[in-house]
């Protein structure tokens, strides 16, 4: 597998001195920097039949913490720093939060924050260059601008890293944000299929988590997250995967509909269908982890820990401009308009 | 460094990680100086979300693939310091009567002509500070340094010495500074005399505890109840005239109105303007033409045998002792350490009038007197009276304690100099205020001292407030003769 030191070298090509940079506002009031994020191609709409006989069937769950298991949860993020002529600078930071069976403590591996220069001139193949290293296949797909190119870039960062995570990790519980949809336009098809594949042969049983979902029931138009509304302890809704009405082999495994803990939101979870754990094992265990909202917490801390807040923003572009001897341009709409 | 914003009298300055800054630093900032009276950290907006994100997983849990320019300047931002400078005043030219001009420094700011964008913030050299000031400060000097980012030497200069207070919590320095100063002095010939109510001045003359040293024949140390002198320390015998009547009954138990009382009050009387001692009161008692009653001749002869044993009273050399000293200068360590509260009473007005009418009679020209804890030997118009009469015969008081809160505020007031150490305690630190020789923000610094660190303003440095880190001595037992409960 490609090491991570050729991720990173693709993804921190050096800017040029003398650059003009224009620093993306921020402000310090604002604990955090909302992340970048580009178009949603992962994963297009589809309708799920809600014929059913008696109701969509929800399971109770039982939360159960799930001590004697290595937990795993891998996230990323992204954001503008600002904008350099025919292009923009950005910051890409990914965590992944490790809980060891039989232990309280968590552990953090953090990779960046990155400085990522993404133009117009080079964006293509910078991308094709990330996506070959990460998938080692050619791209048929580039992202349709800057913005969804960095985006992408830190999407395939969060790949390499769930990848990697499965082939490290033994018998352990491996959380990652989003879906497991196989033949997204952004990726191979056997991506998904070797994650899963690879995660099993080890072990692992990979829990995929989505906050959003295209998935609509088909006559009322809803989300499939509105099939567990109204109800008062957690549960889950499963063999939802048949009744997506096309393209059924793009998705992974199963898609359920869980709520995790009483008062919590609902959430989408693709579980493959080789887990070592049984699914309804597998969503109880995840109950148990689960904190606010009803998300499990390995996940929000590696949310947490990768989000970059107002002050590492000001901080990596004053790095920026340190670093490439960028040479500061200030907005000129706050030059001409300064009240 | 960058100016932030000027709050009153108060300039904050927000300076990077890499640039150093320490309390005590005098910064020139166009023709303005001000002192770093206070350090911080920048409380940026979000700061505290950004360190309870960085706390949720522990730093020895975590492991970070950065690159290293990256992160260099990470968590820089959240470094970023404050300085809190008081504006002491600014520079300017000043034309000398040989028509150059010189840079003097001026209190009082009427213009605030600066730019938080352009002007420059620099430290101020302290030598170019010092010369600004007309402080002399030459390398031999060993008292102090100053403390700052480049600190120098700082000798007290003796001659602008006046009434001074030293003052700190217990363990702060301020005795042994008090000390050092003492040795100055004796170096500078002058006289000093000392109030030592806790036997802490007693080893000035051993450079170990069989040892003199060079200050040995210099240092007396006055002991009351003492039989023979021995090594520097002599007996403290007060003539029986230098003292009242009253002070005498209540010294030797006579309860006021009664016979013998009556009879102690003639005695004196009688020899108002005259010198007596103990043998001319028994002389006294054992006269029936003076004292008829049997019992109360018994009771007379009773109190001149308790007086003369206690050995306190007789004729005294303390004049010669005081001019002899006042030419070669010197200290004469009055040991109180060891007296009654009535006795130390007695001792410490004998001495004050001693000085005093040597003073008036212009026999000595100025002595400086060490008051150490004062309160627990003289009254407050006792200590006024030292403020506002004796200095004008030529007795300069230093006052020396632990809790300012006990000398009364004429001391305050009349202050010409303070040398402050360490402090906790806000009502304290607010007292000293009343001086007016510093305000309450630059006391405020004085919680972050460390021993034997102080704050000196006054005379002695133009009333510029320097802050100061007191040197050690060599050769001199600078301890006391305090006991442990463990050896």
């Amino acid at each position: 597998m490609t090491e991570i030191e050729t991720i990173e070298s693709i993804l921190t090509t050096k800017l040029s001195a003398g650059t003009v940079f224009e620093p993306s506002s921020v402000l310090l009031e604002e604990s955090f920097v909302s992340p970048q994020k580009g178009t949603d191609v992962e994963e297009g709409e589809n309708l799920v039949d809600e014929q059913w006989q008696t109701g969509p069937a929800r399971k109770p769950l039982i939360p159960r913490y799930p001590k004697d298991i290595q937990v795993a949860a891998i996230d990323s993020t992204s954001l503008i720093l600002g904008h350099v002529a025919d292009g923009i600078l950005g910051a890409i930071r990914a965590s992944v939060v490790t809980k060891p069976a039989n232990e309280s403590k968590r552990k953090l591996m953090r990779y960046g924050p990155y400085i990522v220069k993404v133009t117009e001139q080079e964006r293509e193949s910078r991308y094709e260059q990330l996506y070959r290293a990460v998938y080692g296949v050619e791209a048929h797909y580039h992202p349709p601008d800057l913005i969804a190119t960095l985006d992408q870039s830190r999407n395939l960062l969060e790949r390499y890293l769930q990848q990697q995570t499965v082939n490290e990790c033994k018998n352990s519980l491996i959380l990652i944000d989003g879906s497991l949809a196989a033949a997204a336009v952004v990726r191979p098809s056997s991506f998904a299929e070797k994650l899963v594949r690879d995660a099993a042969r080890n072990g692992n049983s990979v829990v995929s988590i989505s906050k959003t979902t295209r998935l609509l029931l088909e006559r009322s138009r809803k989300n499939i997250l509105s099939l567990v509304e109204g109800v008062t302890g957690p549960c889950f809704v499963g063999g939802l995967r048949e009744r997506i009405k096309q393209n059924q082999d793009r998705y992974v495994g199963q898609i359920y509909v869980a709520k995790f803990t009483p008062l919590g939101e609902p959430f989408r979870v693709d579980l493959p269908e080789n887990t070592p754990i049984p699914h309804d094992e597998l969503l109880s265990l995840v109950s148990g982890l689960a904190g606010d909202y009803g998300y499990p917490e390995e996940l929000r801390l590696a949310h947490m820990t990768c989000v970059l807040s107002a002050i590492e923003v000001l901080e990596l572009q004053s790095a920026a401009i340190l670093s490439y001897g960028l040479v500061m341009k200030e907005e000129l709409r706050a030059r001409l308009f300064p009240l | 460094m960058y100016l932030l914003t000027k709050d009153k009298d108060d300039l904050w300055i927000v300076y990077s990680p890499e640039e150093e800054l320490r309390l005590g630093d005098s910064v020139r900032i166009g023709n303005i100086v001000a002192q770093v009276v206070d350090l911080q950290f920048a409380d940026l907006p979000g700061v505290l979300e950004h360190i309870l994100r960085k706390s949720l997983i522990p730093k020895s849990e975590t492991t970070e693939r950065i690159h290293p320019e990256v992160r260099n300047i990470l968590d820089s931002l959240i470094d970023q310091k404050v300085a809190v400078a008081k504006i002491r005043g600014r520079i300017v030219e000043d034309a000398q009567l040989s028509g150059t001009r010189k840079t003097v420094f001026r209190t009082g700011l009427t213009e605030f002509d600066v730019s938080r964008s352009k002007s420059e913030i620099q430290v101020l050299d302290q030598n170019e500070l010092f010369e600004m000031l007309n402080l002399k400060s030459g390398p031999e000097a060993n008292f102090s340094k100053t403390i700052a980012t480049a600190p120098i030497v700082f000798d007290l200069p003796a001659d602008k010495l006046g009434i001074n207070l030293i003052t700190g919590m217990k363990g702060s320095g301020k005795s042994y500074s008090a000390k050092r100063l003492l040795l100055k002095l004796i170096e500078r010939n002058v006289l000093t005399i000392v109030f030592d109510v806790n036997g802490e001045y007693l080893n000035l003359w051993k450079r170990d505890e069989n040892t003199p040293n060079e200050y040995a024949q210099y240092v007396k140390i006055l002991t009351p109840h003492l039989r023979a002198p021995r090594g520097c320390e002599i007996p403290l015998i007060i003539p029986l005239n230098e003292i009242s009547y009253d002070e005498f009954a209540s010294h030797l138990n006579i309860t006021q109105g009664t016979p013998t009382y009556q009879s102690i009050m003639q005695f004196w009387k009688q020899r108002t303007g005259k010198q007596f001692d103990l043998n001319d009161l028994e002389a006294f008692a054992s006269d029936p033409s003076n004292v008829q009653n049997e019992a109360v001749q018994m009771a007379l002869q009773g109190r001149v045998d308790s007086a003369r044993a206690s050995g306190l009273f007789g004729p005294s050399s303390l004049t010669e002792l005081v001019k002899s000293l006042h030419q070669s200068g010197g200290a004469m360590i009055v040991n109180l350490s060891q007296v009654s509260p009535w006795e130390r009473g007695i001792i410490v007005e004998f001495m004050l009038r001693k000085l005093c009418d040597l003073g008036e009679s212009r026999a000595i020209r100025a002595v400086s007197l060490f008051l150490e804890e004062a309160q627990l030997y003289m009254e407050t118009k006792s200590i006024v009276n030292i403020l506002t009469r004796m200095r004008h015969v030529g007795v300069f008081p230093t006052f020396i304690t632990n809790d300012p809160r006990t000398l009364p505020d004429e001391v305050f007031t009349l202050l010409d100099n303070l040398l402050v150490f360490m402090f906790r305690n806000e009502e304290e630190l607010r007292h000293l205020a009343k001086s007016g020789l510093i305000d309450m923000r630059s006391l405020d610094a004085l919680k972050n001292l460390e021993q034997k660190q102080c704050l000196a303003v006054g005379n002695i440095t133009s009333n510029y407030p320097v802050f100061l880190e007191v040197g050690s001595q060599t050769g001199v037992m600078m301890g006391g003769e305090s006991r442990k409960l463990i050896p």
